[in-house]
């Protein structure tokens, strides 16, 4: 989602898609610091995306409780 | 003697002894406050009255022979997240002011005072507990008790500070991904972020369900054991808060070292270009002689699904209020929350299934060590409003990045206490002492094993 033809990240088509489903007016004003913590967010994705976890496991610490391995 | 410059618990046992009263310990506090708070900006609540009245009943307790609790007469105050009855929970908020006051006390304090200390009021912390500078567009800046012009950290930012600045001998404050920690680091006091789900959050305004902790600062080590034993015991207020009996720590705290296995993090942990955080490492590491470094796997990892979690779960807790008044947001929390909100569910999903892979991958690192020591902060307080650091040769933003030492560890639990160092740098700088899930005891005993050598020390 969201990104450009080249594969880079795209905030502002993000903002564009997701913020009217949301009800948020995303001003003018807003806009720039909004786009700025997009790319932060989507480098931290990136980064989850290429921990090795193996594709059949699905384990997300409901109640989390540290200590008792998952 | 300055009554404001001893421990909490030098000061329970004046009142113990019959040395001091509650009430002089009270109003030598609020004088301090009234002195020194202009200027730093701690508190943004005084509880004046209902201080005074605690302090006339300890002094009655002492006087009639009656036993008194292990803090009678210690004046705490608490980060304005915590609920106290008759005031309205701001969380560094302008919205929450709208809302009616608290019907009732957080739980933890209520403990405390059970334990006798005394509330003087609530403290100044980053909006929504979303910093890790002490700053704030509506309550003002809070500086920093050692160079006004620096920052505290945040967000338990009047924590710090009124502990640093001898206005309160305990405070409570809020950890999510450092904000016990960081304030502590740049304040330079002692931080306890106990395990994940040890101590009940009951009465505390939210910030990220999975990651929120709530825990004790002081300028000693005693003092922070004194004040999570009281606090410890289950909740079912909070679905999160451990079944646990109390497991007191106070018993051990002067056990010393021996015996323990101490390592050093390094890899993600590394301090190369950052010579504060350096020598704060190196002169905890020298006196407990711990010299094997260790990986703590995938913390870089762990690092940004702590980012990705507390980002979705506090924005869309706060999605209405994003939808209707944005613009009374803190412009500096605003635009990471509204980012926040727009995050599709996949990477929230995948955060937390990184957040368990994380978890499992470091927890067989103390079946080698017992402790793992890691720097606090990047560095000692910035000025205050700078925007950006420069983080192992990059320029980067500030904000996001003064808890990147930090949120790796709460992200799986960890229990963690940080230590101010005394390592020669101007202003001062802290580590963590970071054990097994559970075992606050150890870290509390190495910080208390690093006090005693003069390695750890509150200015």
């Amino acid at each position: 989602m969201s990104e450009k033809k080249d594969g880079a990240f795209d905030a502002s088509r993000q903002i564009a898609a997701l913020a009217p489903a949301l009800g948020l007016d995303i001003t003018e004003a807003q806009r720039p610091g909004v786009e700025t913590f997009l790319k932060i967010a989507h480098g931290m994705s990136v980064v989850l995306e290429r921990t090795p976890i193996p594709s059949d496991e699905l384990q997300l610490a409901g109640t989390f409780r540290p200590g008792k391995r998952g | 003697m300055r009554l404001v410059e001893q421990s909490a618990a030098q000061l329970a046992a004046l009142v113990r002894d019959g040395e001091a009263l509650a009430v002089d310990i009270v109003e030598a506090h609020l004088e301090e406050i009234a002195a020194r708070d202009p200027e730093i900006n701690a508190f943004t609540d005084l509880t004046a009255d209902r201080a005074r009245a605690a302090a006339r009943a300890i002094d009655r307790d002492r006087e009639a022979g009656r036993p008194l609790p292990a803090l009678a007469g210690v004046p705490f105050a608490v980060k304005n997240l915590f609920d106290i009855r008759g005031i309205t929970t701001r969380a560094g908020s302008k919205i929450n002011r709208d809302n009616q006051a608290a019907a009732a006390d957080a739980e933890l304090v209520r403990r405390l005072e059970a334990a006798g200390a005394i509330l003087l009021g609530a403290l100044n912390m980053g909006e929504y507990a979303y910093d890790f500078t002490g700053e704030n567009e509506h309550d003002g800046i809070c500086r920093n008790p050692h160079d006004p012009a620096r920052m505290t950290g945040g967000s338990s930012s009047g924590s710090g500070a009124a502990v640093a600045g001898r206005m309160a001998a305990l405070a409570l404050g809020s950890d999510t991904n450092g904000s016990i920690r960081v304030p502590a680091s740049l304040c330079g006091i002692f931080g306890l972020k106990p395990t994940f789900g040890r101590l009940t959050r009951h009465g505390s305004f939210p910030f990220c369900d999975s990651l929120d902790h709530l825990g004790p600062m002081a300028r000693t080590t005693e003092d922070l054991a004194i004040a999570y034993d009281a606090m410890q015991g289950p909740d079912p207020r909070d679905a999160s808060c451990t079944d646990k009996p109390v497991e007191p720590s106070l018993p051990a705290l002067a056990e010393g070292v021996d015996g323990l296995r101490i390592a050093i993090a390094g890899g993600y942990f590394s301090t190369d270009g950052m010579p504060e955080a350096a020598a704060a490492v190196q002169a905890a590491a020298t006196a407990l002689q711990a010299k094997d470094a260790v990986d703590l796997p995938y913390a870089a990892e762990g690092r940004s699904a702590a980012y990705i979690i507390t980002n979705a779960e506090s924005s869309a807790f706060h999605m209405e209020r994003l939808r209707t008044r944005a613009d009374d947001f803190d412009t500096d929390t605003r635009d990471r929350f509204l980012a926040g909100a727009l995050l599709p569910a996949a990477w929230y999903v995948r955060a937390r299934q990184v957040r368990q892979f994380y978890h499992d991958a470091v927890m067989p690192v103390f079946d080698e060590f017992d402790i793992i020591l890691a720097p606090a902060t990047p560095c000692a307080a910035p000025l205050s409003g700078q925007r950006s650091m420069v983080l192992r040769g990059e320029e980067t933003l500030l904000r996001p990045n003064l808890g990147i030492f930090t949120q790796p560890i709460s992200a799986i639990g960890l229990p963690v206490v940080a230590v101010p160092v005394d390592c020669g740098t101007e202003m001062p700088i802290g580590v963590q002492v970071i054990a097994p899930p559970w075992r606050e005891d150890l870290c509390l005993r190495v910080a208390a094993y690093l006090e005693s050598e003069g390695v750890a020390r509150c200015r």
